[in-house]
């Protein structure tokens, strides 16, 4: 950090050897990363806080005597994505890798520039304890809240601190067993997002291996190599980590990786459906009266057991107690059936009551219970 | 032969969607089916045989009672046959063939053909070949239902598969139960 540009919040960035071409590209990356930094960062002319070096300048950083004065903590140094030793970069300041035509990858650069906001962040607390610590009124508050803290709170407050998540998606749905809050966690911030690419990373318990999900928020499908149903673990997880990707990014993906698009609806569906785990969502009244829209998709896993209940909230706006009632299925199970085809849009509420109460002949009725098992049985054949 | 009085489900849609294969995929007997070689242009193209009366196939039910599983043909040139095997079915299984030019036109034709019987009963859409082309989305037909104001469900479905023709029918029979 140079003594001019101390640090509030604004981080300032020069780029060396690039050319004007260059230059553009890496800004073009560099406005879509904006609003995904945290920290506020400025392209500037003189001195900054780090130094962007063009592909192939590390080589002449002791040759160039404008170079030779910086410090490797802030060198950023473009590295094609092929080249990538990180023995021979980890010795010498940091490394934006970019792709074919030296275009810069979004990932690397979103990662890479919020490690170096996070390590002025750093510096800069570092100075200010040093500064304005006051040794003698922290003691006095340390013991002060021993004092007043019985040893069970205190433990309490030891584990809350070593569990607490640091990621944003925090499924704050293991907090409140009473309700299914579909805007906590990753669901919510699925449900949340209308536009942009995104990788979604999870450490797979017991395995080196991770499971990845990207998301085309805007064409609303998703792409994984993993079954639906291994999905779950993003639903459930709270160490979710998420990129922003690009098009190309994306496309590289899936040609690399042989993926195919599939509804953004199923996941949703399958994943509300099971963290609602019997709980109402949040916001919904018992005195609500609902009916569906449409059909939910029967061919995503575990919904062909609701469709007596589907067929049953497509014809009538009613309470959810008295599908339940109609159809002999739990409330549990409606109620998770209902939050998954509420979160996938498939709900309209209605002002009053309109039940179409079908009246089946005693003859009709036991056609049907017959026809009915008779498919079971071709079923378990 | 007289269908009228039967329990039974009809199959129909375009060529080649499957019809034939489903119901042979569950019938208990050997299904009958009337296959000949096809004369519409765009049969040629896509069939070696097509049904040109009709399929049949059966399940029995407790006590005895027979399910009929009729198909119609896809020709449009029998459409006749559809009029005269709907009468008395329980249901309609429309099979659309997803690989079609034009999938939900022949969606939008087969819920005209059989829109009398449709005002007193149920149907339910079968999309075939999904496997092969995935556009129209499921979400497009019920877009073009929802235009059309049916609310039958739509299920996309490997013919060849017992328990995906199975799905059809439980489907079909919770629509006529609760709808």
């Amino acid at each position: 950090m140079t003594e001019n540009n101390l640090y509030n919040g604004n981080i300032s960035l020069k780029l060396f050897g690039f050319s004007d071409e260059n230059r553009l590209k890496f800004e073009s990356i560099f406005a879509i990363a904006e609003g995904r930094l945290e920290a506020s960062w400025r392209i500037v002319e003189s001195t900054a806080d780090f130094y962007l070096l063009f592909h192939g300048l590390r080589e002449e950083l002791a040759d160039n005597p404008e170079l030779q004065v910086l410090s490797a903590e802030q060198c950023v140094f473009y590295v094609l994505e092929g080249d990538v030793n990180s023995a021979e970069h980890e010795d010498f300041g940091h490394v934006l890798l970019v792709g074919h035509e030296f275009l810069p990858s979004l990932r690397s650069l979103l990662a890479l520039f919020n490690e170096l906001s996070a390590l002025m962040e750093q510096k800069q607390s570092a100075v200010d304890d040093i500064s304005t610590v006051d040794v003698k009124s922290q003691v006095q508050a340390f013991e002060e809240k021993q004092e007043n803290t019985s040893p069970v709170e205190l433990k309490s407050q030891i584990v809350d601190s070593v569990d607490e998540p640091s990621q944003s998606t925090q499924d704050t749905n293991s907090i409140d067993y009473d309700y299914y809050d579909l805007e906590c966690g990753f669901i919510g911030g699925i449900l949340s997002e209308k536009t942009g690419i995104y990788q979604f990373e999870l450490e797979v318990k017991g395995k080196s291996s991770k499971q990845i999900l990207y998301i085309n928020f805007a064409e609303t499908v998703y792409y994984s190599q993993s079954q639906l149903e291994q999905l779950t673990n993003f639903c459930s997880s709270d160490k979710v980590l998420s990129n922003l990707m690009t098009v190309v990014e994306l496309e590289q993906a899936i040609h690399l990786k042989g993926l195919q698009a599939l509804p953004l609806n199923h996941l949703i569906w399958y994943g509300v459906f099971h963290c609602s785990a019997g709980r109402p969502r949040k916001g919904y009244k018992e005195s609500d009266i609902v009916r569906l829209k449409r059909w939910p998709d029967i061919n995503i896993p575990g919904c062909r057991t609701f469709i007596k209940l589907a067929a049953y909230m497509q014809s009538n706006a009613v309470e959810l107690s008295v599908a339940q009632d109609k159809t002999g299925f739990s409330m549990q199970q409606v109620y998770s059936f209902y939050n998954a085809c509420y979160a996938t849009g498939l709900i309209e509420q209605a002002e009053q009551v309109d039940a179409f109460d079908k009246q089946l002949s005693g003859e009709r009725q036991n056609l049907f219970a017959k026809i009915s098992d008779r498919l079971a049985q071709s079923k378990s054949n | 032969m007289d269908t009228a009085n039967k329990i039974k489900f009809v199959f129909t849609g375009c060529v080649g969607a499957g019809k034939t294969t489903a119901i042979a995929a569950i019938s208990e007997v050997d299904p009958v089916s009337t296959e000949a070689k096809p004369s519409e242009g765009g049969v040629v193209r896509r069939k070696k045989t097509t049904t040109v009366a009709m399929d049949y196939g059966e399940l029995t039910l407790a006590g005895g009672d027979k399910l009929y599983l009729y198909g119609t043909p896809g020709q449009r040139r029998f459409d006749f046959m559809c009029h005269i095997l709907t009468e008395g079915a329980l249901g309609l299984i429309i099979l659309i063939d997803n690989t079609h030019p034009d999938p939900l036109a022949e969606l939008d034709y087969f819920l005209n053909l059989n829109a009398a019987f449709l005002q007193k009963s149920a149907a339910v859409i079968g999309i075939s070949h999904f496997d092969e082309a995935t556009q129209p989305t499921i979400d497009d037909y019920y877009q073009a239902l929802e235009e059309r104001g049916d609310p039958w469900p739509v299920i996309h479905v490997d013919a060849r598969v017992a328990d995906d023709v199975i799905i059809l029918l439980d489907t079909l029979l919770a629509t006529l139960e609760y709808s």
